[in-house]
């Protein structure tokens, strides 16, 4: 019989030192890589407020010449430019959550965002008023799936809404979270205490929405109710 | 929720990887130089063949015994029928009596079960060395020499051969066979740090007096009596040496359900006693075999079912919540995809878990070429579906045979073997 059995210390502590490093390793590489998250957001920001400039600049020309001949061309851009501004949204939110590091870095890029989508959504009132856009804007005010259970869902059945009714609806996302006065400055306007929350133009609806419920209040606000109306 | 299951997904991240790294090590140490023993005389060897309803197989198995490059008059074969109510008896007695001159004997007992039937051979074998041979394998003529010359030592209890999947037919039987072949090269790690965790039932070689000193085996319907006869070798400080050179062939499960009930057998009784052996836990007195073999049985169920759980929590959780919420547009998926378009990022890829995947695969690619140019086979030698699929399903299968146990052993319910 064995007299005395071999423990394999020096394997245990080499395994862990190793494992640990492998570990140590992927934090680090996690923290050079939101390091570069931040970069790129920074630098999509930087160019998304330069087309901001453009769009405003671009509809200041057309009201003070009258030239609505640009105004399909105009509006294209402006859409396209808030579709990616939305995607990056997206993408930042996503960031958020990986995040480790640098929390406040990103808290102050999503304000930054937000505020960037409200500027659109000002311009956008001034896109219908100057260009006669036929579009109805949607304020989406959200929260945390603990706070607002049902908010993945409202964002669900805007998506499909986005869907249907293309770039004649104009859906901007809200984090309700965000301490952002300007978003304090619209809750208080639109009366909102609860998530999830629609401003449809003016009309406040609150608590979960159905697909039928939405069409029916932006539809009705349209002079040529697009396509996708008739979905309803 | 999501707190919870991430947490656990990390902590079976760490663990799965620091066992992989452990075992990755212990595979670059290098083996130790093999000694081996050159017998004068061959020893008298016994072989127990345990049988309960086996006529299909009893002829295969018996024949193969019978067909041992060994001298004749040094083996001595017994078939326990443990209360058959088939014809195996008589399959069996139309065999032997093909081989008059040898020593076979078959006798009859009352079902006990696969330990009651081992001790009824062990009790009357005469044999120096008492083999166990499961009916539905075979091993290689000259199987019993080699094995015989691994017994270098008087603290050497046991040695068994490697364990090959006879005949694989079925996809689930092709992944079984790659299972088997880095099993074994798992087997002969655990062997370089004499921390070998069962003997299975085909063609080990006990030495008979050991099995008598530690108690014979045990009869109470323990669903793994062969892990459990390990166990109790190394509580009583003795070796058991996994073979590099001789083979058993054995048949494995052809479908789902015989493959289930094979694992939750396997597994519940894997469970079952380590916690009888639990003193032995991290105590040093048993080496290696305390500190990391045993925990790793224990935690091998605790990680399958948190990796099966994560799996299906993050597969299902997306699915049936994009399946309810289309209920809310009422199912109008072209519109939604009217809306979608792709935006990927390098910088959008997970970093952390690339590198844990990478490092995770990267020990098993190593693994998978060098367990199966010990077994002399290619990789792909069952082609490629069932290697991929067990790579990446075969766990999840495994999972859900966890899963089994764990309600099993919840629900208090009892197993018969």
């Amino acid at each position: 019989m064995v007299s005395v059995r071999r423990v394999s210390t020096e394997k245990y502590v080499a395994a862990g030192f190793i494992t640990a490093v492998i570990f140590l390793l992927g934090l680090f590489l996690g923290f050079v890589i939101e390091g570069k998250r931040v970069n790129l957001l920074q630098d999509i920001e930087d160019e998304q407020r330069v087309e901001f400039a453009s769009s405003q600049l671009q509809y200041a020309y057309v009201q003070s010449l009258q030239a609505r001949e640009s105004c399909a061309g105009i509006y294209k851009v402006f859409y396209e430019n808030l579709r990616r501004l939305d995607q990056t949204r997206y993408r930042l939110e996503k960031y958020v959550q990986d995040s480790r590091l640098n929390d406040a870095t990103f808290e102050l890029l999503k304000r930054d965002y937000t505020l960037e989508q409200l500027r659109y959504w000002m311009l956008s009132g001034q896109a219908r008023e100057v260009c006669d856009e036929d579009v109805v804007r949607v304020l989406y005010f959200y929260s945390t799936d603990e706070e607002c259970p049902r908010c993945g869902d409202q964002a669900f059945v805007l998506n499909y809404v986005k869907g249907l009714l293309q770039e004649r609806a104009l859906i901007f996302a809200i984090d309700a979270r965000l301490a952002e006065p300007m978003v304090d400055v619209l809750e208080r306007q639109h009366n909102i205490t609860s998530y999830p929350s629609l401003v449809i133009e003016r009309d406040v609806l609150s608590g979960f929405v159905s697909k039928e419920a939405i069409l029916g209040e932006v539809c009705g606000k349209y002079e040529r109710p697009p396509e996708g109306c008739a979905e309803k | 929720m999501n707190l919870v299951a991430t947490g656990l997904l990390w902590f079976a991240a760490v663990v799965s990887l620091y066992f992989a790294v452990f075992w990755f090590l212990v595979l670059l140490d290098g083996d130790r130089p093999a000694v081996r023993r050159k017998w004068k005389e061959w020893p008298l060897v016994t072989v127990a063949i345990p049988a309960w309803n086996e006529e299909q197989d009893i002829e295969g198995t018996l024949r193969s015994v019978l067909a041992l490059d060994y001298p004749a008059d040094r083996l001595e074969i017994i078939v326990v029928d443990d209360g058959s109510k088939d014809g195996t008896v008589v399959r069996a007695q139309g065999i032997v009596s093909g081989f008059p001159g040898r020593d076979v004997r078959i006798i009859s007992q009352e079902n006990g079960g696969k330990g009651s039937a081992l001790n009824t051979a062990l009790a009357r074998a005469k044999g120096e060395f008492f083999v166990t041979m499961d009916v539905d394998s075979f091993i290689q003529k000259d199987g019993l020499k080699r094995l015989l010359a691994y017994f270098v030592d008087r603290d050497i209890a046991a040695v068994m051969p490697l364990m090959a999947v006879h005949e694989p037919k079925s996809l689930l039987q092709k992944m079984q066979w790659t299972e088997y072949i880095v099993n074994m090269f798992y087997k002969t790690l655990m062997g370089r740090l004499d921390c070998l965790h069962v003997v299975p039932g085909p063609f080990p070689v006990y030495r008979t007096e050991a099995l008598r000193k530690v108690g014979m085996f045990d009869a109470d319907h323990n669903l793994t009596e062969d892990l459990e006869m390990a166990y109790r070798l190394q509580k009583n400080q003795y070796r058991l040496v996994q073979a590099t050179d001789v083979t058993a062939m054995t048949k494995s499960p052809f479908t789902f359900r015989e493959f289930y009930a094979q694992r939750n057998r396997w597994f519940k009784g894997a469970v079952q006693n380590t916690w009888s052996y639990r003193k032995l836990l991290f105590d040093k007195a048993y080496g290696d075999f305390g500190m990391i073999q045993l925990p790793t049985v224990l935690l091998a169920g605790v990680l399958s079912l948190i990796l099966f759980s994560q799996l299906v929590y993050y597969s299902a959780k997306p699915v049936l919540e994009v399946g309810y919420r289309l209920w809310f547009v009422d199912f109008d998926i072209w519109t939604l995809l009217r809306n979608f378009s792709l935006d990927l990022h390098a910088l959008d890829i997970d970093y952390m878990a690339v590198l844990l995947s990478v490092a995770m695969l990267g020990m098993s690619a190593v693994i998978l070429w060098r367990s199966h140019r010990m077994m002399s086979a290619r990789v792909s030698e069952q082609g490629w579906i069932s290697l991929v699929g067990f790579l990446f399903a075969y766990y999840l299968v495994l999972g859900v045979a966890w899963v089994g146990v764990f309600v099993d052993l919840v629900r208090g319910r009892r197993q018969k073997w």
